[in-house]
């Protein structure tokens, strides 16, 4: 199954999430997207400019800490109406380090549903599955 | 004796209404006006009423559906009690408030429910009760006046003060000012200003994209470690960053939206 039908799959399979997108963080573009209706290329950069904002922050503030044992993986932003989850996948390898699984869902129950799929995928992904 | 609170059976003849009375209908005419236009009845005006017009003591249970979710106890036109039920973590502690006198907490709290109400009707038992040995109690005129001052701060500042009874620290930075304050312990509070100042360099340094306006409000979670986590909220120009525990960020969240959702 390819990329774009994983994230089409994620996204039925969770009532209430309306787009599931895989953008790079480093380049902060989304490079595939599944939706319920098709969104303006202005939201899904912001999704993609929020998440890089989002870990930059959740990184600063746990800082240079090497011996944690524990590092988040998501983040996540309220709005007035919806709830977003970023997901990434730390700890991988350099060249899928940016690597992230952006969702945009109803409530912040169903957005914390898409963490496991998402982080399966991006295990796959950074195993060349 | 069970009274389903309701416009009519709690709707005030001009006739009879007293100094106080008119004093609280213009106090809740922003929020009656709204919800009556949706059919609905000022839960904070209803509750004072209540406060003002019970002598005897009494017990006021607040539902929201079938759940109970506020207790009050009343005597002499005075409140003695106010427990919020089924919120636990939003209950508020002297102890942890920068609301200092009951007046506040108790119109703090009215806010609150009238927050968390969101679409929901309310109804409101009334029992007989014996009263302990309550120090403090105000009246509903002062509940009011608390209120009305308090109705004039921004959202992220009822945000605050919503939830601030369970934040570890705080670091709040004012919008038309830059003033900042802060409270908790001084290694979170830095912990705390530090991150504020990495997000403000890191959106300096991004290039501006004049479509996605950054006016828009926002509550981006981040975990400081399994235990606590950190909520880091923006509204027009106000910046508001708060440490609490993982238990309670739920219910913060839930907050912020119905605030920001209105």
């Amino acid at each position: 199954m390819n990329l774009a039908a994983r994230l089409e799959t994620m996204r039925q399979g969770v009532p209430g999430c309306t787009l599931v997108a895989f953008g790079d963080l480093g380049t902060r573009l989304v490079l595939r997207c599944s939706a319920e209706f098709s969104p303006p290329q202005e939201f899904l950069d912001e999704l993609c400019t929020q998440a890089e904002h989002g870990f930059l922050l959740q990184d600063a503030l746990l800082g240079s800490d090497s011996a944690r044992d524990w590092i988040p993986s998501e983040v996540s932003v309220v709005t007035p109406h919806e709830t977003r989850m970023y997901i990434r996948a730390p700890g991988t390898a350099q060249e899928t380090a940016n690597d992230a699984i952006l969702c945009v869902c109803d409530t912040e129950e169903t957005a914390r549903e898409m963490i496991a799929p998402a982080k399966t995928l991006l295990d796959d992904l950074s195993r060349g599955a | 004796m069970m009274l389903r609170s309701t416009a009519e059976e709690l709707s005030m003849s001009e006739t009879t209404k007293s100094p106080l009375m008119q004093g609280l209908a213009r106090l809740a005419a922003a929020t009656s006006d709204q919800q009556a236009a949706e059919g609905r009845t000022c839960l904070m005006q209803t509750i004072l009423c209540e406060i003002d017009e019970t002598v005897l003591p009494r017990r006021l249970t607040v539902y929201f559906g079938q759940d109970a979710v506020a207790e009050l106890t009343v005597s002499h036109r005075r409140l003695l009690t106010f427990d919020l039920a089924d919120a636990p973590d939003l209950a508020f502690r002297l102890n942890h408030s920068d609301l200092t006198s009951i007046a506040q907490i108790s119109a703090q709290r009215l806010r609150f429910l009238e927050t968390y109400r969101d679409n929901t009707g309310f109804r409101i038992r009334r029992q007989a009760c014996e009263t302990g040995s309550e120090t403090d109690c105000c009246s509903a005129q002062r509940i009011a006046e608390a209120l009305s001052a308090q109705q004039n701060e921004s959202r992220l500042n009822s945000f605050l003060n919503a939830i601030g009874a369970d934040a570890e620290a705080w670091v709040f930075q004012a919008g038309e000012t830059g003033q900042i304050t802060n409270s908790g312990a001084l290694e979170l509070v830095q912990q705390l200003t530090t991150l504020a100042e990495t997000d403000i360099l890191a959106k300096q340094k991004r290039v501006p994209t004049p479509r996605v306006p950054d006016q828009i409000p926002r509550c981006m979670v981040l975990s400081m470690s399994r235990d606590t986590q950190v909520i880091m909220a923006w509204d027009q120009k106000e910046r508001l960053l708060i440490a609490l525990p993982t238990q309670a960020l739920k219910t913060a969240t839930k907050t912020w939206q119905r605030i920001f959702a209105v």
